[in-house]
């Protein structure tokens, strides 16, 4: 058999299960009307349609705050806040570090990411359409490196937390989160937590002989 | 003995001044009982067909109909789940004019034009192209007119007039009434705006009216005015009662003004550029309240 007989078999015989498919459901539509509404068809007609025509919700007391005039005032006050509680999240990561190196640039980016997202989260306000479209932005600029470590992804996280905090309003929150974050991490880094099972208290914990090297 | 009578006479002057007071207070409208604060209101922004709204009708079963700038279609608001529930056209092909205004009552809707001329037909189905009766009520070279409303007592619509012609000999601006029992201007029926009084309490030289409602139970008239961004209530005679001005980020240019049944006041600003939007605020009191 040539190969061209071989391709026409299957695309023939796939044309002809979608063929048959679509001929019976629409016999079925035409005999009997009344099941279109079982049909699981039309929806993204519907879902349009429902769209254009619906409402969008407004939370004025937002807008109301963001749009004052002390808006901009409150926004650089936001972003001095978010600047000032990403600092010592920095300095952390200066001592945390294992390598004697530390990456400038993913520093750098920590320490700017806050503000940015302190100004996003008041441009996006109260739109949910804004909000989508915003997101699609940021997907479509995405970041184009790597993280040398998964704790790198923390700081990242951090970063973004403490925007949205001061972005809403809430440096208190954004405080706690920064906070939170720098002693947690020193504590776990000056305890070494998780570098060996040996000791009294995870002997107990794990169940294992202190002799025992690994498990098997 | 003369300080005593002096005492008493100024005692009897307070007590009337305190009467007169309460007596203002209680028949104060029911302008002052909503709180036009964004943590009173919930508000909506508008499919884009609505951008260019122009005015709002409520009808007795609290449904809430609009009108747009420039066609004559109109439409029907579910502000409760939020949605649009159906629009209906007047003409084949539909008619197209400066829109400004709608009233309803019992079944029966009308339209208005800047230049008073009034549209009247039976209220449609979704997607139902309409037959009308056009009226040209002749005001049109006296004012420029936004807002329309009917009024149940009179049997007829009212106009405001939102700017003054040049050479129509017209004093100031004004209320028109115009009877939809024998289709004419009633003059007896015209009140004139309180200009001092208005321009006293929203702290501007003038007024121009673009959207008007009626308070059902005390026949009081709400105004509203886009570019002075102010509210005031009128008694039915029209005397001055009260006036509020409107919070401005979230309104940016009210065309459209309407009172539920169950009290609640509806204004919605053209959107221009932007969405257009609707506001709903809740009565503070129950005696607000438009039962």
């Amino acid at each position: 058999m040539r190969k061209g007989e071989n391709f026409l078999f299957p695309v023939t015989l796939i044309t002809l299960y979608y063929a048959f498919w679509a001929a019976a459901m629409a016999f079925l539509l035409v005999r009997f009307p009344a099941i279109r509404d079982f049909f699981p068809v039309g929806g993204l007609g519907d879902l349009a349609a429902r769209v254009g025509d619906t409402f969008e919700p407004v939370y004025p007391t937002v807008e109301e705050t963001v749009l004052s005039p002390q808006g901009p005032l409150r926004l650089a006050f936001a972003s001095v806040g978010a600047a000032v509680l990403i600092v010592p999240v920095s300095w952390v990561y200066f001592i945390t570090s294992r390598s004697k190196e530390v990456d400038q640039s993913f520093v750098q980016t920590i320490v700017l990411m806050p503000i940015i997202v302190t100004g996003i989260s008041m441009i996006v306000l109260n739109s949910l359409a804004l909000a989508f479209s915003l997101a699609g932005i940021v997907a479509a600029v995405r970041f184009r490196f790597s993280l040398e470590q998964s704790s790198h992804a923390m700081y990242i996280f951090v970063a973004i937390s403490i925007g949205l905090g001061a972005g809403i309003g809430s440096l208190g929150v954004a405080g706690v989160i920064s906070m939170a974050f720098v002693y947690a991490t020193l504590i776990i880094w000056k305890l070494e937590y998780g570098r060996s099972l040996s000791g009294p208290f995870f002997s107990v914990l794990t169940r294992r002989d202190r002799t025992e090297d690994d498990l098997e | 003995m003369i300080l005593s009578r002096r005492a008493l006479t100024l005692f009897v002057f307070l007590l009337a001044g305190i009467a007169s007071a309460a007596s203002q207070e209680r028949s104060g409208g029911i302008l002052q009982g909503y709180p036009l604060s964004a943590d009173n209101s919930q508000q909506w922004k508008l499919p884009d067909k609505l951008n260019e709204i122009s005015g709002l009708a409520v009808t007795e079963d609290a449904r809430l109909l609009a009108v747009t700038d420039e066609v004559a279609i109109v439409y029907e608001l579910d502000y409760s789940g939020g949605r649009l529930v159906k629009a209906f056209a007047l003409g084949d092909p539909v008619i197209r004019g400066d829109f400004e205004g709608i009233a309803y009552f019992d079944g029966r809707v009308w339209l208005v034009t800047s230049d008073a001329v009034i549209y009247a037909f039976e209220e449609g189905q979704d997607g139902e192209r309409v037959a009308f009766d056009r009226h040209d009520t002749g005001l049109g070279r006296f004012c420029e007119f936004e807002g329309l409303v009917y009024r149940r007592q009179d049997e007829a619509l009212l106009l405001p007039c939102k700017g003054v012609k040049r050479g129509s000999g017209l004093g100031g601006l004004a209320i028109f009434a115009w009877s939809t029992a024998s289709n004419e201007v009633l003059e007896e029926k015209r009140m004139a705006l309180p200009d001092r009084d208005i321009a006293a309490a929203i702290r501007s030289g003038r007024f121009s009216p673009s959207g008007i409602a009626i308070a059902e139970q005390s026949g009081n008239l709400l105004i509203v005015a886009a570019r002075e961004r102010s509210i005031i209530e009128l008694d039915a005679a029209g005397n001055f009662l009260s006036a509020k001005v409107l919070p401005p980020a979230s309104h940016r240019q009210a065309e459209g003004i309407g009172i539920l049944p169950t009290g609640e006041l509806l204004i919605a600003d053209e959107g221009g550029a932007h969405k257009a939007r609707l506001a709903m605020y809740r009565p503070a009191r129950c005696d607000a309240c438009n039962r």
